[in-house]
């Protein structure tokens, strides 16, 4: 008896214990469950979509993309101008603007953060690479020389990589003479102007961001009562599932299409599904083997089943892509024709090649993980077997896959490599030049099938310095026109991105470019 | 104590051998680990960058000279992925796989063997049956698919237990000691966050225990059986002793060899298993630490992992080497 009262005690307290006395009370937190930890917290070496959503609210840039949209809106500058020649940038910052440490940000401490990315030389500085010097001109006033122009500068000043300003007090208060950027301080913690400041990151469990009482905008005019932001690492996405229908966490990041299906319809959860900006491609060898001639990368092009692909392979959680460049970006081609499958054509154009029967066998080769580009690849096999040709799909890991696509040698590449692509910024050169450019070839970069045109280079070399944006423009759409002539690769969808919430999140917009990211300042949560 | 010596130096021999060959396979799979580092859209010059900073460029023998210079010191060097000491990142992952692992082999033993010897004591009546039909379920039910039921029914039915994480973010770690959330609760006399720690170590520490638990039982019952029907048993019980006294001192002793043999097996296995029950349970260990940093050849981390794992086996198997002695004093090492 006396063992029953004095386990049952136990339990009570345990019990009770547990839901007890908390400082900031669940009503006023936002909880967010998401599989993607970042390896480093560190704005000025991250590369990685893990970190949007804390860099997008703890750090400010000086400009940044309007939510829901690919436009460029002031952030902590409130006007720029450029020299005509596009050669220097100059920006006004807003004035009152301090940092989670209390002090100022001024014009230097914009200068210190760029010159911080330029001189740790990792992750984003290829981005400013254009960049000679920037500098204050006065408290408010910082200025850009480039070496060369730069067109798309407002947009690479708009992306979330190694944009954002830290505090310069805070970086020289934990430098160290081997550290001289304090970048082993600075991967642990985060000091910016954002509307959240950070707590604590509890590594494989969460990050704590609290609101930044201090915010230079000031929260008298928002809606906004989110006092805590707690962001949980929840690896297994049925588990995240769970905890959002019990109400524990308020969004979910990663719901998979079983379970999306399953929670259409269920009261109290709102399901938002956007085409995102990721490009799905099958790129192609255009240098050695038989996909070295067009006509039969465009006989392989019409032979793939593109309804099946997104009806069946990606369960409509997908949007097929126009061209090699995202839909949706300024300056996307949108003249250009969706492929379809046209069997016929295909055998047409493999008879034109010399191969009427097919007769030789092709390499595909994918990314482990990737559940999707595998049964792309299957269906794909399926539609070349009818030809006479024979897929052979390879699954390699990462480190694997790039040691392949990476050799300067043509003939080692796969036939085949199923690649996606992420743009950093709204601009499609983030696409082209990379990609189809033929100063891009391994090892240097991602023209990992060894495509050449010269008048695509050509064009792509004018757009690298054209300042005028229509005339800019025009080339674009015109090199994404050669490109699809070409067919270097087969473009073939964009996944969408699924964000589950509770339905007491008020104020959530999707951003096609942060796409991990939360406008937090104008959230709120009615409970 | 000349046993004790020649095996720890077997031990430090043993490492030794595991470091040169995960050192050799790290460097020889394919894949650049500083263009891993460096970042995907980095130019040639940056990763050279990133080579020469870590040391990559120098010859194989060279990197292993420097490394095992620096290991000696207790310096694991530096993550490629997050960029901060390896040990720092093994600090945070590896004390939670442990509390863990400790926690199930704890459960598993503890619960194992005292059902093992019911089962045994009650061969083929009711209670048998059902301990052993429980055993055959715990065997042959795959770990993951255990967790997620687990979590279905005392999270998502019942709502008794936690789904995932070693705390509740509201209540937070206790003061760091010794990483152990349990240990460094009670050592700060926290209670909220001991019972909080606790309530979410049940559910995993159960998943993870449940298949070694139905080994150790059935193990239990088979050695205990045939102990039991040995002549000085018979004789036990001919002289007169209580069934207690011929059960627990006799028999049982004379059964445990192979019950700690296959418990220390076990052990091992939990640290295969433990990588599955972290993934589903959110547990922030060593088994995500490790699948990450191998999908991004991170060959720092590789390393110490392994290192770690290594000495954590071989000082299991002493262990039970050692237990052997005390329960069995037959048994002298020399």
């Amino acid at each position: 008896m006396r063992r029953t009262i004095v386990l049952g005690g136990l339990v009570l307290m345990f019990v009770g214990l547990i839901g007890w006395g908390q400082e900031i009370p669940r009503e006023k937190t936002l909880i967010i469950a998401t599989g993607l930890q970042p390896s480093t917290l560190d704005i000025g070496v991250g590369y990685e979509a893990a970190a949007i959503n804390v860099n997008l609210v703890v750090y400010e840039r000086l400009v940044r993309y309007r939510p829901g949209t690919v436009e460029v809106e002031p952030e902590l500058a409130q006007s720029w101008w450029v020299s005509p020649d596009g050669m220097v940038w100059t920006f006004k910052l807003h004035p009152g603007i301090v940092f989670h440490d209390g002090t100022s940000c001024d014009a230097e401490a914009v200068a210190f953060s760029f010159q911080r990315v330029m001189a740790i030389n990792l992750g984003p500085a290829w981005m400013f690479e254009p960049i000679e010097k920037v500098e204050a001109v006065d408290d408010l006033t910082v200025q850009f020389t480039l070496k060369r122009p730069y067109p798309e500068f407002l947009q690479v000043l708009a992306n979330i990589f190694g944009t954002g300003i830290v505090s310069p007090t805070a970086v020289k208060a934990h430098a160290t003479a081997d550290d001289p950027w304090a970048q082993e301080w600075l991967s642990t913690n985060m000091v910016g102007t954002g509307p959240y400041k950070f707590v604590e990151w509890v590594k494989g469990q969460h990050i704590i961001l609290r609101r930044f009482e201090g915010y230079w905008r000031g929260w008298g005019a928002t809606k906004n009562n989110i006092e805590q932001v707690i962001i949980r690492y929840v690896m297994e996405p049925s588990v995240q599932r769970l905890l959002l229908e019990r109400g524990d966490i308020d969004i979910a990041m990663d719901i998979s299409a079983d379970d999306w299906e399953l929670l259409k319809g269920r009261p109290g959860i709102i399901l938002v599904e956007e085409p995102s900006m990721h490009a799905t491609y099958l790129r192609f060898n255009c240098a050695a083997g038989p996909t070295a001639d067009p006509r039969v990368r465009k006989a392989i092009r019409a032979a793939l089943d593109y309804k099946g692909m997104i009806e069946y392979v990606l369960r409509g959680h997908a949007v097929q892509m126009q061209g090699p460049a995202a839909i949706g970006l300024p300056c996307h081609n949108d003249q250009l024709p969706l492929p379809a499958q046209d069997l016929e054509l295909a055998r047409k154009l493999l008879a034109e090649a010399g191969y009427p029967n097919g007769g030789f066998t092709l390499e595909y080769v994918y990314e482990s993980g990737h559940e999707d580009r595998r049964r792309v690849g299957e269906l794909l096999q399926a539609s070349l077997s009818e030809l006479g040709i024979e897929l052979k799909i390879i699954e390699l890991p990462w480190p694997d896959l790039w040691e392949r696509v990476s050799a300067a040698d043509p003939e080692r590449t796969p036939a085949i490599v199923a690649n996606g692509w992420w743009p950093d910024y709204a601009d499609v050169i983030n696409f082209l030049y990379p990609m189809y450019h033929s100063s891009q070839w391994p090892p240097v970069a991602f023209n990992i099938g060894f495509y050449k045109n010269e008048k695509v280079d050509e064009l792509l070399d004018k757009c690298l310095v054209e300042v005028d944006p229509a005339i800019r423009c025009e080339l674009l759409k015109e090199v994404q026109a050669l490109i699809y002539e070409d067919c270097p690769d087969i473009d073939l969808y964009h996944l969408t991105s699924r964000i589950a919430l509770r339905d007491w999140v008020k104020g959530y917009v999707y951003s096609p470019i942060y796409t991990e990211g939360f406008f937090l300042y104008d959230m709120w949560l009615e409970k | 104590m000349t046993y004790l010596l020649r095996r720890l130096g077997y031990i430090v021999l043993t490492l030794w051998g595991l470091t040169l060959i995960t050192f050799i396979l790290t460097r020889v799979v394919p894949g650049d680990p500083a263009r891993t580092a460096a970042g995907p859209q980095a130019r040639q010059e940056q990763i050279e960058q990133v080579r020469k900073m870590y040391g990559l460029d120098k010859p194989l023998w060279i990197q292993y000279g420097i490394y095992m210079r620096n290991l000696i010191r207790g310096d694991f060097g530096k993550s490629l992925w997050s960029k901060r000491p390896v040990i720092e990142d093994l600090k945070a992952y590896f004390i939670p796989t442990m509390e863990l692992g400790l926690a199930a082999g704890l459960m598993f033993f503890c619960l194992g063997v005292p059902l093992g010897i019911l089962s045994a004591v009650y061969r083929n009546r009711l209670l048998d049956h059902f301990l052993r039909f429980f055993s055959l379920v715990g065997v042959s039910f795959p770990v993951f698919i255990l967790g997620l039921v687990l979590q279905l029914v005392f999270y998502k039915l019942l709502g008794w237990f936690p789904a995932n994480g070693r705390i509740d973010p509201f209540i937070g770690p206790p003061r760091n000691i010794t990483g152990f959330y349990v240990l460094d609760s009670l050592l700060a006399g926290n209670w909220r966050s001991l019972l909080s720690s606790l309530h979410h170590l049940f559910l995993p520490a159960v998943t993870l225990a449940y298949g070694s638990l139905a080994v150790v039982s059935r193990m239990t019952r088979a050695s205990l059986l045939e102990v039991l029907s040995q002549d000085y048993v018979r004789t036990a019980r001919a002289k007169g002793l209580v069934e207690r006294a011929v059960l627990l001192k006799h028999a049982l002793r004379n059964a445990l060899i192979p019950i700690l043999t296959i418990t220390g097996l076990q052990i091992g296995s939990l640290l295969g298993g433990v990588v599955l029950v972290e993934i589903i349970f959110s547990w922030p260990g060593l088994g995500t630490y490790a699948y990450t940093a191998v999908t991004v050849l991170d060959v720092n981390a590789i390393m110490a992992i392994t290192i770690v794992t290594g000495i954590l086996y071989a000082g299991i198997n002493l262990i039970v080497d050692l237990l052997y002695t005390v329960v069995d004093p037959r048994i002298r090492y020399r």
